[in-house]
Formats: structure tokens, C-alpha cells, sequence
């Protein structure tokens, strides 16, 4: 059975072939026109999906031997991101669906990145956790079965991932700043002349808070000079990274207590980030699972995969337009 | 024999055309507001088999490419590029200004047509009509509300769309002038029109491109850009 993928959320525009669960091709197209606004114009984003989304589809195809009118599901991102830029995979899908008359589904995104796990780790079982961590969201899930997931906590005002765009932007760094700041953060080894507090909203729920903490970077180098933000740089990195993965690691383990359940899935972007996954390996070790840094951030093949699950458990969704559609 | 789909999705309605040749075959027009990904899969679907046909009998598509909404140009230019991939059907692109002028031919003489581009700004464009066809006589533009006074000085009909803006006033002072008409007063089948317009010109090889070769015109800059620029030139 092939699937053909389509994601458009924010800014990367991917389209992937799956043949059962299987990845023949994902092509991911990242946008970098956002670099100079400091973070994604959603405008932009749409334009510049529009742009590129035939034109990768056709190299996505044209790099295998399977022609467009082999496939038999059609599966896309319909939410949750930006609305302007999912209208654009979704409309896009619709049309092909027209013409092929094959299934469409709509994939809830979060969906997506927990299925990006089972891409490489096809022996994770369910039940399993998954920590989604990316630029938009930060959040804990139970993975009862493909359609039942139970949210267990989620942050409350900022993502992880948005936190560290935000701390890079105020230390000079360009958008995207996550992997700038790990690099900057790797250059010292065990940091404590500097610390950030790290936020638990309460012992009730696995809630997060990346706000505080973006705050409290904001006042420490507030009056301090270029030249000891310069020489501390990497302290102050360090010292932030070190707060954001105690929270993430933190909460993990609160629901490993609470729920009883062992396996564990890190997903989204923030987890292509080393230094989160060494201190979850070293903390939760063999339990933990991580996609490849390239099934990390947005991609299609792990929108396919969740179509195909749905496909085979007969859940097809037509698309919907909910741009805020919790999972 | 040919079979033509138009689809305009530039305003507030979504528009769907069905045209057999040079010979109407179908039209749907109804006001969607910010629904037409919702609606645009089932009422194509619906027209087709209205008429019998199935969507590998289409061999041309009409979509409009603007100036209007961003998000409603997107959405219909993005199914029209998914609708044509399997079969690299081709696609006319269509001016909504033009479609105006199409609504408005029977007026004789010289037809200006103008959008609310928003911040004080107006789309626009002239033709001429004798009455069943239109001519275009320049490019479609963006000037500001102020040189728009200007520029209907020179025309015998204006036909004026706010594209569902409530707040809009760039037309407020075409009130007093005798052949002005909103879109509203008068019934526009945009869909309709736009298939039109692509069927007159179905032996013009030119004018049908591949769907990787159709694009929004915006005819503006995303507001980032444009405040970007803005600070750049102060």
C-alpha cells in the first residue's frame, strides 16, 4: 500500500512516499526566508509553500519508480499550526483527491510526530509516553493506541522550542536559534556560577512553564555589558539548556510514576537537541526512543505513517480546518 | 472535445464554472466568507457528476490568480495545482479584475474595476466593452485611494468590490457618481465568469501553463515585508 504524505504546518514544506511503513522518499523543504524577521512571518510561510509544493512533489516522484496514480491514501496535515500555511497542504491534497479519487485523512500534526517514533522503532509497543517538544509545543502524552491519546501535561505559556529561539534572539543569535545555543552551551562542561530556575506549576498535573525562564534570562543580562555577555555566552547557554532539559526530564519521569508506564518516546524538533537526549538516555536509558534528527523537525513521512495507521484501523478523517484542533 | 473547470475562490463567495467547450455547462456561486477549503472538494465533485463526467474528462481549468485575499487566492490555485497534477492538465490564469469587467459588459465604453487593497490602497485595472466582449486596455495596478480619485475620471461605468471588508471607505466618495456600481448590486457569478473568460480564449496557446507555473498574483508585499522595507527607506 503506498501513502503519500503532505505537511505545510509552519515552515518546512515536505511531501513523502510510504510504501506500508516503509519511507521511499521525504522530501523536506525548510524555509529561510524567515531568518530575518526573527521568527516565522505566517504570510511568508503560506506564500512560499505555495511556491515550492508542486515542485517537490514532482521531484519526490520523479526520484522513485512509483507514479502519482499508484498511491492509495492521500494523508495531510490539517492542524494544529498556521492557518494560512496548512490551507495551502490541505487545498493542494483536496485537488489531488479530486482527480485520483482516492482516501484523504487529516492528520492532527502532534499525531504526526508521535507516529515519526514507530518510523525507525517499529518494536515500540503501545502503550507507550511521548514528550513532544518543538517550536510550538511542549507537551506529554499517553499513546494507548493509534487514536487514543491522553494529554498528561503541556505547557501553559511558552514552548521549548520557542523559549530557546526567544533566549537566542536576545543573545544575538540568528532564527533558528536551538541548535546555536546548544553548540554555544557544549563549549563548557558542567556550568554552576550561573543558574536558572527551573518551573514546576504544580505536583497536581505534569504541566510546564517556559516563560519564567525566558524572563529570568531576559533581567540577568539585562545590566550587564557586551563584553561579560561575550565572555559568558556559553554560561549563560549552558545554564538555560540545563533548566529547560531538568523540566522536560523532570516531568518525564513524574509520569513514568504516575502512569507506570516505562517505554518512552521524545519527539519534535527540540529533540534533534544532544544534550536533551544524553540526559533522557542516562536518566531513563534503554526505555527511551528518539527518531533520527531528520524525522525530528516537521516532515511528511511521519504524517503518512499516522494516516496509514488510521487507514488500517478504518479512523480516516476528512480534512477540517481547525488551525487550533487540539490532539 | 474539450471540457473546462473554473474556480474562483478571490472573494467572499466560492465560484465554481463548468464550461463544454465555448458552452455553459454548470455554475455554482455561493457566499462562504472563510470556508472555501471546506466547500470547494464537494461542490466540484458535485457539479461533475451532475454532468456526467468524470474529473480525468477535464482538459482545462480556469482559476483566478488575483489581486484579492491571499488565503482564498491560495486555496484555489493550491486545489487547482493538486487537481491537475496527475494528468498535467493545463490552467488559464484569471484576473479578478477581469472577471469584474466580465460581469459588467454589457456597459458600453470604458470600465474601470478596483478591489480594497486595504491601508488606503486600491487594485485596479480599465477595459473597454461594446456591449458582449471586453477588452483590457492596461495592467492590473495598485495605486492609493488618492490617485484612484484621479484615475475614474476617464471611465463611463466603475464597478467596485470592498471583498467584504466592512470597515472599507476608499469607495465612499463614488457615491455621487451616476454609473458606479458595488459588486453587491448586481449579481456577479464569479465562477461563472471565469470560466468564461478562459473558454474565448481555449485556441490562445499562450495564455495555458503548466500548474507548477501558476502562481498568486498579490500584486503587494506580505505587511512584514512591507513594514521591513518601510523602516528601511526611513
Amino acid at each position: 500500500m503506498i501513502t503519500l504524505g503532505i505537511e505545510s504546518s509552519c515552515d518546512e514544506t515536505s511531501v513523502a512516499i510510504l510504501r506500508d511503513t516503509t519511507v521511499i522518499k521525504n522530501g523536506i523543504y525548510s524555509q529561510t526566508e524567515h531568518s530575518q524577521f526573527g521568527g516565522v512571518v505566517p504570510e511568508i510561510a503560506s506564500r512560499a509553500h505555495l511556491e515550492k509544493i508542486d515542485h517537490l512533489t514532482e521531484t519526490v516522484f520523479a526520484e522513485t519508480d512509483i507514479k502519482i496514480k499508484d498511491i492509495d491514501l492521500i494523508s495531510v496535515t490539517d492542524s494544529p499550526g498556521l492557518a494560512g500555511a496548512l490551507l495551502v497542504g490541505v487545498s493542494f491534497a483536496l485537488g489531488l483527491h479530486t482527480t485520483l479519487n482516492k482516501p484523504i485523512t487529516g492528520i492532527n500534526h502532534l499525531e504526526g510526530h508521535i507516529f515519526s517514533v514507530l518510523l525507525e522503532n517499529p518494536d515500540l509497543s503501545f502503550p507507550f509516553l511521548a514528550l513532544v517538544v518543538s517550536g510550538g509545543h511542549t507537551a506529554i502524552y499517553t499513546v494507548h493506541d493509534t487514536g487514543k491519546y491522553e494529554l498528561l501535561g503541556q505547557t501553559v505559556d511558552d514552548a521549548a522550542g520557542e523559549a530557546f529561539d526567544k533566549v537566542g534572539k536576545m543573545l544575538g543569535f540568528t532564527y533558528p536559534a536551538g541548535r546555536s545555543i546548544e553548540l554555544e552551551a557544549s563549549m563548557v562542561q558542567n556550568e554552576k556560577s550561573i543558574t536558572f530556575p527551573v518551573a514546576r506549576i504544580s505536583s497536581n498535573n505534569l504541566n510546564f512553564s517556559f516563560s519564567g525562564l525566558k524572563t529570568a534570562v531576559k533581567y540577568f543580562i539585562k545590566d550587564k555589558n557586551v563584553q561579560f555577555i561575550n565572555e559568558n555566552r556559553s554560561r549563560i547557554c549552558f545554564a538555560f539548556q540545563k533548566a529547560v532539559i531538568d523540566s522536560l526530564s523532570n516531568n518525564l519521569a513524574s509520569a513514568v510514576k504516575s502512569t507506570k508506564i516505562r517505554r518512552i518516546a521524545l519527539v519534535g524538533g527540540v529533540a534533534c537537541n544532544q544534550s536533551l537526549r544524553d540526559a533522557l538516555q542516562k536518566r531513563f536509558g534503554t526505555d527511551i526512543r528518539f527518531p533520527s534528527p531528520q524525522l525530528c523537525t516537521d516532515n511528511a513521512a511521519m504524517i503518512a505513517l499516522a494516516g496509514y495507521n488510521r487507514y488500517r484501523k478504518k479512523q480516516l478523517r476528512f480534512p477540517t480546518m481547525n488551525p487550533s484542533a487540539p490532539l | 472535445m474539450s471540457w473546462l473547470l473554473g474556480i474562483d475562490t478571490s472573494s467572499v463567495d466560492l465560484g465554481v464554472g463548468l464550461f463544454n467547450n465555448t458552452k455553459p455547462a454548470a455554475s455554482f456561486s455561493r457566499y462562504v466568507r472563510n470556508s472555501h477549503a471546506e466547500h470547494i472538494t464537494p461542490v466540484v465533485k458535485t457539479i461533475l457528476e451532475s454532468n456526467g463526467i468524470s474529473p480525468e474528462d477535464i482538459t482545462h481549468l480556469a482559476v483566478t490568480t488575483g489581486p484579492g485575499s491571499f488565503t482564498g487566492l491560495r486555496i484555489g490555485i493550491a486545489f487547482a495545482k493538486g487537481f491537475c497534477f496527475a494528468q498535467n492538465t493545463v490552467i488559464c490564469p484569471v484576473s479578478s479584475l477581469e472577471i469584474l469587467a466580465y460581469g459588467a459588459r454589457t456597459h458600453r465604453g470604458r470600465i474601470v474595476t478596483a478591489i480594497d487593497a486595504r491601508n488606503d490602497d486600491v487594485f485596479w485595472a480599465s477595459f473597454e466593452s461594446d456591449g458582449c466582449s471586453v477588452k483590457r486596455l492596461g495592467n492590473d495596478t495598485v495605486c492609493s485611494a488618492e490617485e484612484f480619485e484621479d484615475i475614474i475620471k476617464q471611465s463611463d461605468t466603475i464597478i467596485t468590490d470592498t471583498m467584504g471588508f466592512s470597515r472599507s471607505t476608499v469607495f465612499n466618495f463614488l457615491d455621487k457618481h451616476q454609473s458606479f456600481y458595488p459588486v453587491e448590486s448586481f449579481p456577479l457569478h464569479r465562477g461563472f465568469l471565469c470560466t468564461l473568460h478562459a473558454s474565448l480564449l481555449l485556441d490562445n496557446k499562450d495564455v495555458w501553463k503548466k500548474g507548477n507555473e501558476i502562481l498568486p498574483r498579490y500584486l503587494r508585499l506580505s505587511s512584514a515585508q512591507y513594514k521591513a522595507k518601510k523602516v528601511q527607506n526611513a
